[in-house]
C-alpha cells in the first residue's frame, strides 16, 4: 500500500511539476515570438488553459492525502478524544462525498465535450480528452478519501487532526 | 431572497462545523440551485407520487450540470492561469531567501526606532510585495524571518503577528497584483492602468501602518522595544543587496507598461525571471524546483477547490435573486457615484467577514460595474477602492485569510491574539479607503500620466 | 402558465439584449396575454461557450448564445461568419433567418431545443493601430493581428497576417497593452463600449465587411410543449422572421460611432478595386472549406450562400 501511494505521488508530482514548466515556457516563448520573430505561439493559451486543470487535478489526490482542504472551524478546533475522532470521521466522509461528486460531473462533462465535438477555437484540439483525465484524477482523490476514512473507522490515525489546512 | 439568507445560514454553520470551504460551498450551492431551479417555474424539487419520492428532474439534472460546467470553465479558464504562475513566482522568490535580505535592510533605516521591528516588517511586506501578487505568499514568507526576530527583541506577539497580517494586504495593493488582474478582466479595465493605480495608495498604506505602530508603541512601550541601530554606511549596502526586487519589479512592471506583454503573460515571464534570480544566488537547485513546484500544485488546487464552490455557490443566489436584490438596492438608493461606491464598500466590508477576496470580486464584479459604468465611474479608481475593500477582509474575523496563515505560521500563538492586534491596522486601512474614496486623485494621479 | 428560465450572458445594458432580446421578451408575453412569462437571472447561468449545452440540460429553458461557439456542431449556423456577406444589419439578419428556413432547417436541427431567431450585430473591419491604413495584400503579410478563434481567425489567416486568436475575455487585456499591431472582429460601437477606440490608428473597410457575429435564440422543446398549441403559435409569430427584424437595432447606432471615430481623427478608407480582388481570391479557400464543412448534413453550401446575398438585396428593395 505504501509503495503503491509512493509511485502515485511521484507521478503526480511529476505530472503537476511539467504542467507547471510547461506553462511557464509557453508563455516565454509566446512573448518572445512574438516580440523578436513576428512569429507568436498559435493557441499557446488553449494549451494553458488545459495545463492548468491538469494541475489542479493532479493536485486533488495530495491535497487530500495531506487532509490540506482549506477550512476555518473556528469551533471544532479544540475538540479531543472521542470527539475529534468522530468529527475527524465525519469531515472525512463529507469529503468522499464531496470528491466523488467533483470526478462524477467531470466525466460528464467529458462525455458532454465528446458528444459536442467540442474543441479548443485556434488549434481545433478536442476538449474531451482533458475533462476526462480530470475526472480520472478526481477518483484517485477520492479512493484516497475513502482509504483514510476506513482506516479512521477501524481506529487508526487516532491522533489525526480533521482538515485543517491553509492557503499557505 | 429568503431562501439565500437560509443558504448563508446553513453554509456558515458548514464551516464553523470545520467542513472544507469549498465543499461546503459546493454542496449548499448545489442544493439551493436545484430548489430554486424548481421554485422559479411553480414546481418542486420533491414530490410524493405512487412510486414513492420523486425528484424533478429537470431542477435535479440543471444543478448537477451547472456545477460541472463551472467547475470546468473555471479550470480552464486563460484569465485565471495567472494564479498558478504568480504562486509559483511567489516560491521561487521565497527559495531565493530574499525575504530576510529584504527585512535586514528595511530594518537597517527604522529598526532602533520605538515598534521599528514591526515598521521593518511592513517595509520588507512592501518590497516583497512589488516582486509577488498574492497576500497570502507575501504574510507567510514574511512572517518566516520577521516573527523569530520580533520574539527575540520582546515584541508583543498581538503587534508582531497583527503587522504581518496586515503587511500581508500590501502584496496585492502593490503590483503585481492577481485580484487587480482579476477585476479587470472581469471589468474590462485596463490592468496596466490598475498596477501603476496601486502604487500611491500601497505607499500611502505603508505610513498609516507606520502611524499605528508608532501610536501603539508610544500607548505601550513594552509591546515594541527599539532594535539595534545600524550606521549609515551598512544601510545603503544591505539596500543594494536587494537588487533582484528592482530588477524583477521594472523587469514586469516595464514589460507591462512598454506593451511588450500583457499583465496575465507578465505572470509567466515573472516565474522565468524570479527561477533566474533564484538560480543565479544558488539557491534553486533541483530539489527546491521541485518543491516549489509540487507545492504551487496543491495551492493552486486548493485555491481552485475554493474557487469551485465560490462561482456553483453564486450562481445559486443568482438564479435566486440576491444579486439582482443587492443590485437594486444600490439603484434604488438614487445616490450620486461617490454614494454608490461608498454603499459597495460597506457591502465588501461585510461579505469580506467571512468571503475568501477572489471569490468576493468574482461574484461582485460583474455585477457593480454594470452599475457603475453607466454613471461614469472611473473604473481604475473604483478598481483601487474594491482591491483596498477586499484586502480588509483579508484580515476582519471570523474568517481572515491573512490571519490564518499567520496563525499556521505561528501555532503556539492564539487567532485571537492575532485578531486583537491586527486591529488598529483595520483603522488604518479604513483610513486609507476613506482617503481615496475623498481623493481619487490618489489612484488616478499615475495613471493619468500614462501616455495611452 | 409558463415561467422560462431566460439566459442572458451580456450585461444588462448591452444593444443587443436591450434592443432585441428584452422586446421580443416582451412581444411573447404581450400576445400570450401573461399566460407566458420570463424570468431572466443577474448574471449569465453558464460560460459562453457552453450556453447551448446548459440550457438542453435543464440549466435555464432558454437563452442566445453566438453560433461561432457551435462550429463542430452546427458549421452551417457560422453562414454569417464568412467574409464579405454582410450588407446591413437587417439585411443579414433576416436572410440569415430565411436562408435557415428554405436551406437549413430539418438537416441538422439543434437538440431538445427549438430554433426561434437568428440575429446578428454589425461586423468589423481591419483596425490598424498604426495611423496609415491597410491598402493592399502585402500590407497585411506578417502584421500581428488580434482576432477570436474560429472562422475569423481563419479568415484573417488567410490574408497571411500572423494571427493570435484569443478568446473574447482577453480581447482589452491584448489591445490596450499594445501587443499587436492590428486587431478585428469588432465594431466601432464595441470600440466604445470597450474603451479602445484610442488604440485604432486607421480603419479599412471591405465591402461587405470581415463578418457580422450572429447569435441564436432557442427555447427547451419540452417547455414549448407545456405551452398551448395557440400560444405556441403565437410565439413563433413575434419569433422567427419578426425577430430578426429587430436586427435593424445595430446600424443607427454603428453608424453614429464610426462618425465619432472619424470625428476624433481616425482615418477610415474603403479598400481599393485591386484590394478587394485581392482580398477575394484569398478568401476563396475559406468559402470552400465551409462549402465542405455544410455537405455532410446535405446542405449545398454554394447554394445557400448565394441565396443569403440575394436575400440581403431583396430585403434592402423592401422585401
Ligand atoms: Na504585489
Ligand atoms: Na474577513
Amino acid at each position: 500500500m505504501q509503495a503503491i501511494w509512493r509511485w502515485l505521488e511521484r507521478g503526480l508530482e511529476a505530472i503537476i511539476s511539467l504542467c507547471l514548466i510547461v506553462m511557464t515556457g509557453l508563455t516565454v516563448v509566446d512573448v518572445a515570438g512574438r516580440y523578436f520573430l513576428n512569429a507568436p505561439l498559435r493557441g499557446g493559451y488553449e494549451i494553458s488553459e488545459m495545463l492548468m486543470g491538469l494541475t489542479v487535478f493532479a493536485a486533488l489526490p495530495l491535497a487530500t492525502r495531506a487532509e490540506g482542504h482549506l477550512t476555518v472551524g473556528l469551533l471544532t478546533e479544540r475538540l479531543s478524544g472521542q470527539a475529534r475522532r468522530i468529527h475527524r470521521i465525519v469531515i472525512l466522509l463529507i469529503t468522499v462525498g464531496a470528491l466523488a461528486f467533483i470526478a462524477w460531473r467531470m466525466g460528464v462533462q467529458a462525455d458532454i465535450l465528446a458528444r459536442s465535438k467540442a474543441a479548443s477555437g485556434s488549434l481545433q484540439l478536442p476538449l474531451w480528452p482533458v475533462a476526462r483525465a480530470m475526472s480520472v484524477l478526481a477518483w484517485l482523490a477520492c479512493a484516497v478519501s475513502v482509504m483514510l476514512t476506513l482506516r479512521a473507522l477501524m481506529g487508526l490515525d487516532r491522533e489525526a487532526h480533521a482538515a485543517k489546512g491553509s492557503l499557505e | 431572497m429568503t431562501i439565500s439568507l437560509v443558504g448563508f445560514a446553513v453554509l456558515l454553520g458548514l464551516i464553523f462545523f470545520g467542513v472544507p470551504l469549498g465543499f461546503a460551498l459546493i454542496l449548499v450551492g448545489l442544493v439551493g440551485f436545484a430548489i430554486v431551479r424548481a421554485d422559479m417555474v411553480g414546481q418542486a424539487l420533491m414530490t410524493w407520487g405512487d412510486a414513492g419520492l420523486a425528484l424533478n428532474a429537470r431542477a435535479v439534472n440543471g444543478a448537477l450540470v451547472m456545477a460541472g460546467q463551472q467547475m470546468y470553465d473555471q479550470v480552464t479558464n486563460y484569465g485565471l492561469t495567472v494564479i498558478p504562475l504568480f504562486v509559483l513566482m511567489g516560491a521561487f522568490i521565497h527559495r531565493s531567501q530574499l525575504a530576510q535580505e529584504l527585512y535586514d535592510a528595511a530594518n537597517a533605516f527604522v529598526g532602533h526606532r520605538r515598534g521599528g521591528l514591526a515598521m521593518g516588517t511592513i517595509a520588507a511586506c512592501g518590497g516583497f510585495g512589488a516582486v509577488c501578487g498574492s497576500s497570502i505568499a507575501t504574510a507567510a514568507t514574511i512572517c518566516r524571518v520577521a516573527m523569530p526576530s520580533m520574539r527575540r527583541f520582546g515584541y508583543a506577539d498581538s503587534l508582531s503577528t497583527g503587522a504581518i497580517a496586515a503587511g500581508g494586504t500590501l502584496g496585492i495593493m502593490i503590483p503585481p497584483s492577481v485580484p487587480m488582474v482579476i477585476y479587470g478582466l472581469l471589468s474590462e479595465t485596463d490592468i496596466a492602468k490598475l498596477f501603476i493605480a496601486g502604487v500611491l495608495p500601497g505607499l500611502l498604506l505603508i505610513v498609516l501602518f507606520f502611524g499605528t505602530i508608532a501610536v501603539m508603541t508610544a500607548l505601550n512601550p513594552e509591546a515594541g522595544p527599539r532594535g539595534a541601530r545600524v550606521p549609515w554606511g551598512e544601510r545603503w549596502g544591505l539596500v543594494a543587496r536587494v537588487w533582484g526586487v528592482v530588477v524583477i519589479f521594472v523587469v514586469i512592471i516595464g514589460g507591462i507598461y512598454a506593451g511588450i506583454f500583457t499583465p496575465t503573460e507578465a505572470a509567466g515571464i515573472g516565474v522565468a525571471a524570479a527561477a533566474l534570480f533564484a538560480w543565479a544566488r544558488g539557491k534553486l537547485g533541483w530539489t527546491e524546483l521541485r518543491e516549489s513546484l509540487v507545492e504551487t500544485g496543491i495551492t493552486t488546487g486548493m485555491i481552485f477547490v475554493v474557487a469551485f464552490g465560490a462561482v456553483i455557490f453564486s450562481n445559486f443566489v443568482n438564479l435566486a435573486g440576491f444579486t439582482r436584490a443587492i443590485s437594486d438596492w444600490l439603484v434604488g438608493l438614487n445616490a450620486p457615484p461617490l454614494g454608490v461606491v461608498v454603499a459597495i464598500c460597506v457591502v465588501y466590508l461585510i461579505m469580506g467577514c467571512v468571503f475568501d477576496s477572489l471569490a468576493m470580486l468574482i461574484l461582485t464584479v460583474p455585477i457593480f460595474a454594470a452599475i457603475l459604468k453607466p454613471m461614469g465611474v472611473d473604473m481604475v479608481w473604483f478598481g483601487i477602492v474594491a482591491v483596498i475593500a477586499v484586502e480588509l477582509g483579508l484580515i476582519t474575523p471570523p474568517i481572515g485569510i491573512n490571519v490564518f496563515v499567520v496563525k499556521s505560521a505561528v501555532p503556539d500563538v492564539n487567532i485571537w491574539t492575532v485578531f486583537r492586534g491586527v486591529w488598529p491596522f483595520v483603522l488604518a486601512m479604513l483610513a486609507a479607503l476613506i482617503i481615496v474614496l475623498l481623493v481619487p486623485q490618489t489612484a488616478t494621479f499615475l495613471p493619468g500620466l500614462m501616455a495611452r | 402558465d409558463t415561467t422560462i428560465v431566460f439566459n442572458n450572458f451580456l450585461s444588462p445594458n448591452d444593444k443587443l439584449w436591450l434592443d432585441v432580446m428584452k422586446p421580443w421578451i416582451a412581444d411573447i408575453e404581450r400576445v400570450t396575454e401573461g399566460r407566458v412569462k420570463f424570468t431572466v437571472p443577474a448574471s449569465s447561468l453558464a460560460p459562453p461557450p457552453e450556453i447551448l449545452n446548459s440550457v438542453q440540460q435543464g440549466v435555464a429553458d432558454g437563452a442566445f448564445q453566438m453560433v461561432g461557439f457551435l462550429r463542430e456542431q452546427h458549421p452551417e449556423l457560422q453562414l454569417s461568419l464568412l467574409p464579405m456577406t454582410y450588407f446591413g444589419n437587417e439585411e443579414t439578419s433576416v436572410a440569415l433567418w430565411r436562408t435557415w428556413e428554405t436551406h437549413f432547417k430539418g438537416k441538422n436541427d439543434l437538440r431538445d431545443v427549438e430554433l426561434l431567431g437568428l440575429v446578428t450585430t454589425p461586423p468589423g473591419s481591419f483596425l490598424n493601430m498604426k495611423k496609415d491604413p491597410f491598402q493592399s495584400l502585402s500590407d497585411l503579410k506578417g502584421v500581428k493581428m488580434w482576432s477570436l478563434p474560429g472562422l475569423a481567425s481563419d479568415t484573417l489567416a488567410a490574408t497571411g497576417a500572423v494571427v493570435s486568436p484569443g478568446p473574447a475575455v482577453r480581447m482589452y487585456e491584448v489591445i490596450s497593452g499594445g501587443v499587436v499591431d492590428a486587431f478585428c472582429c469588432i465594431n466601432f460601437e464595441s470600440l466604445e463600449v470597450f474603451n479602445v477606440t484610442q488604440y485604432v490608428g486607421a480603419a479599412t473597410e471591405v465591402p461587405g465587411h470581415l463578418f457580422a457575429p450572429a447569435f441564436a435564440v432557442f427555447i427547451r422543446s419540452d417547455v414549448m410543449a407545456e405551452i398551448s398549441p395557440e400560444d405556441q403559435a403565437r410565439i413563433r409569430e413575434v419569433s422567427g422572421e419578426k425577430l430578426a427584424r429587430y436586427g435593424s437595432f445595430g446600424d443607427p447606432a454603428e453608424a453614429a460611432a464610426r462618425q465619432r471615430a472619424i470625428d476624433n481623427g481616425v482615418p477610415i478608407v474603403p479598400a481599393s478595386e485591386a484590394f478587394v480582388a485581392e482580398l477575394e481570391q484569398a478568401f476563396e479557400p475559406v468559402r470552400a472549406a465551409w462549402f465542405k464543412a455544410v455537405e455532410p448534413m446535405g446542405i449545398d453550401g454554394a447554394a445557400a450562400l448565394e441565396f443569403y446575398l440575394e436575400q440581403q438585396k431583396a430585403i434592402a428593395d423592401g422585401n
